[in-house]
């Protein structure tokens, strides 16, 4: 009655949505992404534009008009040293944003290379990736960042070298991951997908997952370079001074919380809106992916 | 008096997915007798197994649940009932993966001894004892001793023999099974089978297998409903309906065998993929897969048609079936 | 024995990597630029003083000297002396040892008490309102500096109230209680967040698995399914959570103490990193280390106390 050689019909098949279209993905977005969109590019285009929006120039000392309440010509006062706070938020973007989004992206960009390598060429480049990967996991990553930052000095360079030095694994091993599965189609489906090259099953098959998956990570990885880049300055051992920078600007100002009590205030919720911005993407994507 | 214990009217389900209502099963009608065992078969989310579980009151939060459900645990006449009233009350059920189903933080003579602790108000020894009796009924050796194992320590047969002794501990009148054989090698579900069907005959139990595998329905049960895209699309006893098949979705599952490796080819003849219960096509749900499509396929209403004497289809055209033969 | 035995294989591990975390922070440090002797013998020494310095130190020895005689200090309980004030390093850290546990402990019974009834209920009421509430707080206190949370409540709770200081540490166990509710609450704000979310997800997948379908079953409901079935499933890896935090609790502590002029080692090593004293910021990193080692090891032996299945994994 049956015969053994047919095909089955699937039955197995637990996912019956199929794999995600790209244009679909991008049209049944949560409103939050948008929401989220919408206030990074309020940030990106802060920073940008933050010589033509800035009234004065950020690292002007005015001691006669030093701690100065808001007025019409500095909207949001001065600080300890006279300088105008508006423009010195304005010109903060310029640091805080860069070292955020570069503070995620060089991990994942050293991540997606270090994971490929190992998952490509296997064998002891695989070893030695993934057992670098294994220390590096084990320890306790806050706690380097400090030892590496005072080995290294003082400054956005070192806070970059010590974010990537730490937040690449997660990356390695998603891409790793996925290298090793479109392998293992490579061989076992060999007649399935002759004709494709294999540049071409990478790009159509590991990078599009590979993204998808890295994307969940990336927003929140920014949100924490920018909250460590904050919290070093703020403790004195990050951006130093002059440079306008939203951490440290709230360490300048909290000694004058009773007077002039914006001077802290203000850089953190700057900081609060544009980490939730980030976030909003972030669960938005995440949520579009697991649903 | 009624041989009848389960009635299942227009059943249908509906849950959330995505912000959209979806209802992956509809108008499902069913009824069992008295010790009798009925197959439900079909593709995975054809609705069966979300079907079993409407029946024991198992639907994630926020399931809507229509239609009517009649149980009769004495032999009286079956009434409607609130699905949880059935837990530990008559009806009981096991799973596909006997690893997951069972608590692993929980010895399994204790997870078997819950039941008589809970309905029968046994004291620990007396629901240790009544335990182990179990586990003796249900054919694992040395019970004493593997009462007292963690789950991860017994193989897969034996864990899915804990997990019948755990259902029967609170003496059901109707077991359901989804998919218990699926995930054991090929003689261990020949054990369970065996088992199933003797514990049914013994203990006078009913028994609603859900299995995407014809030849394990075909082995324990006396009749089968098969589903397609959440409906009944035919209902019989299991060896008119596997010698002559009267719908065309029937006929296609017959020729489907799972070969060793869990390909997603199909068969010939056969094209596209079930579909999603967010986009059921109107008409008769299978047309655009049917080799013996007509124009009249796309716009039929569902509707059970009476064949023979104790058969039911739901194909409008049962005269153009050619036959398994083919 | 299974899970003693795993105990003492996971106690075993711990050990090279202890010595693996000296190592590393010890290389680390030894690329650090500065002349150490110089930091010691000040900026006026002669080369013929700077080079006495080093020879007292040990400097002019080759590094893996300098790590053996490390390592073996370290063991006997000499962790070296201060580039700055010239006093052992232990003397310096031991006394901050004790405020740093109040915050710790404070922090995390305030984050245990917002965080667990928050991510019950938000997993309770999965994807309602309450939900989705709690969920969109969890986002803002992720994007809080908590520096400037601990700003906040300053400006909001301790300038209003003189029962809370708005800094140090006090004299009496009554000054230390006063002083350390701020801190500790804004270290829970900081980490309650990443338990919430972790809590509702593994409340959601325990709710969802196989085995409470099971127990419903059969009739199980109520307090007893959340006794006998929830909560031992969903408590290992809470306690995991809480564990891993460890570190972050840590680098919470460094930065809240700044901010309350709290006299802690996480502001001990802010201040001997601002000075540069080596030997000082090797001590604290030694022993943050130590802790979360510790900590990582106490929650894995929980772990195995309380899931059957540890054994077959170690």
């Amino acid at each position: 009655m049956t015969d053994p050689t047919a095909l089955p019909l699937d039955l197995s098949a637990a996912d019956s949505q199929g794999p995600l279209d790209d244009r679909k993905f991008w049209q049944r977005l949560p409103v939050k992404v948008w929401v989220g969109l919408a206030i990074v590019l309020i940030y990106v285009l802060i920073a940008v534009f933050a010589p033509l929006l800035a009234p004065h120039d950020p690292l002007a000392i005015d001691p006669a008009n030093k701690l100065a309440s808001p007025t019409g010509d500095h909207l949001l006062g001065t600080d300890e040293l006279g300088r105008d706070v508006l423009s010195r938020l304005l010109y903060a973007a310029r640091v805080d944003l860069p070292i955020g989004f570069l503070g995620a992206l060089m991990p994942m960009v050293l991540g997606t290379i270090l994971g490929a390598l190992a998952g490509f060429y296997g064998r002891w480049t695989d070893t030695l990736v993934m057992r670098t990967a294994d220390v590096v996991q084990a320890f306790p990553a806050y706690i380097l960042v400090i030892v590496l930052v005072f080995a290294l000095g003082q400054g956005a360079k070192s806070i970059l070298v010590a974010f990537t030095v730490l937040a690449w694994v997660v990356y390695a091993r998603i891409i790793r991951g996925e290298v090793l599965r479109i392998r293992d189609l490579d061989y076992v489906h060999a007649a399935r997908v002759a004709g494709l090259g294999r540049l071409r099953i990478l790009r159509a098959h590991v990078l599009p997952n590979a993204i998808n998956q890295t994307l969940i990570y990336l927003p929140s990885d920014i949100v924490f370079a920018t909250l460590a880049l904050a919290a070093f300055s703020f403790l004195g051992l990050g951006i130093p001074p002059p440079t306008p920078e939203w951490g440290a600007m709230i360490a300048e100002g909290q000694p004058f919380i009773r007077t002039n009590w914006w001077l802290a205030t203000i850089p953190g919720l700057i900081i609060v809106v544009f980490g939730l911005g980030v976030s909003l993407i972030g669960e938005g994507f995440e949520e579009r992916l697991h649903g | 008096m009624s041989d009848r214990i389960l009635e299942v009217e227009d059943l249908s389900v509906t849950l959330e997915r995505g912000g959209k209502e979806i209802t992956p099963v509809q108008n499902v009608s069913v009824s069992l007798g008295r010790g009798e065992a009925l197959g439900i078969a079909g593709e995975s989310g054809c609705g069966k197994s979300l079907t079993l579980k409407s029946i024991i009151g198992l639907l994630p939060p926020g399931a809507i649940v229509g239609g009517d459900l009649r149980f009769a645990l004495d032999r009286e006449e079956p009434i409607s009932y609130e699905s949880a009233d059935v837990h530990g009350h008559g009806i009981a059920i096991i799973f596909q993966e006997p690893m997951t189903a069972l608590n692993p933080t929980m010895r399994v003579g204790d997870l078997i001894a819950e039941g008589p602790k809970i309905h029968h108000g046994l004291d620990r020894r007396e629901a240790r004892e009544r335990a182990i009796e179990l586990m003796r009924l249900v054919g694992i050796p040395s019970p004493e001793k593997r009462a007292r194992m963690w789950p991860h320590q017994l193989s897969g047969g034996l864990r899915q023999r804990v997990m019948i002794a755990a259902a029967l501990s609170t003496e059901p009148k109707l077991l359901l099974c989804d998919e218990p054989t699926t995930a054991l090698d090929v003689s261990i579900q020949d054990q369970i089978l065996g088992l199933l069907q003797e514990l049914r005959t013994r203990l006078d139990m009913s028994i609603i297998f859900v299995s995407h595998d014809l030849a394990v329905i075909g082995e324990l049960c006396d009749r089968i409903a098969i589903m397609y895209a959440g409906q009944v699309v035919e209902k019989g006893p299991v060896d008119e309906v596997f010698a002559d098949p009267k719908h065309p979705y029937t006929e296609a599952l017959m020729h489907s065998v799972p070969s060793f490796q869990q390909t997603t080819e199909k068969l010939e003849g056969i094209e596209g993929a079930p579909p999603d219960p967010g986009s059921f096509p109107d008409g008769c749900r299978f047309a655009p897969r049917c080799r013996y499509v007509r124009d009249d396929c796309a716009t039929a209403s569902y509707a059970l048609v009476q064949i023979g004497e104790r058969r039911e289809t739901g194909c409008i055209h049962p005269e153009l079936l050619e036959g398994i033969g083919s | 024995m299974g899970r003693f035995g795993f105990v003492a294989k996971r106690l075993l591990q711990t050990i090279p990597m202890l010595f693996g975390i000296v190592l590393v922070v010890f290389m680390v440090l030894q690329v650090t630029p500065g002349d150490p002797a110089r930091q010691v013998a000040g900026l006026r020494a002669s080369e013929a003083e700077l080079e006495e310095v080093r020879e007292k130190l040990g400097l002019n020895d080759s590094v893996v000297v300098q790590y053996g005689r490390y390592v073996k200090n370290v063991l006997q309980g000499d962790l070296g002396y201060s580039y700055k004030s010239r006093k052992p390093v232990a003397e310096i850290i031991a006394p901050r040892i004790v405020i740093t546990s109040w915050l710790l402990v404070g922090g995390v019974l305030l984050t245990l008490v917002i965080s667990i009834p928050l991510g019950v209920l938000a997993a309770l009421r999965k994807d309602r309102p309450t939900d989705h509430i709690i969920r969109g707080l969890g986002l803002v206190g992720l994007s809080m500096p908590s520096f400037w949370t601990g700003v906040i409540l300053l400006l909001l709770v301790a300038l209003r109230f003189d029962f809370f200081p708005p800094g140090g540490f006090g004299e009496s166990t009554y000054d230390h209680f006063r002083s350390i509710i701020l801190p500790s609450l804004t270290l829970a704000i900081a980490s309650a967040p990443f338990i919430i979310r972790g809590l509702r997800a593994e409340m959601i997948s325990v709710m969802e698995s196989d085995y409470i379908s099971t127990a419903r079953s059969l009739g199980v409901s109520g307090g007893r399914l959340v006794r006998r079935f929830v909560l031992r499933n969903a408590a290992g890896p809470g306690i995991t959570l809480v564990a891993l935090e460890i570190g972050y609790l840590l680098f919470g502590a460094v930065v809240i103490e700044t901010t309350f002029a709290l006299p802690g080692v996480g502001q001990g090593i802010v201040l001997a990193a601002r000075a540069r004293d080596l030997p000082t910021v090797q001590g604290y990193t030694l022993l943050f280390a130590l802790v979360v080692m510790a900590v990582y090891l106490l929650a894995d032996i929980i772990m195995a106390i309380l899931d059957p299945r540890v054994e077959i994994e170690a």
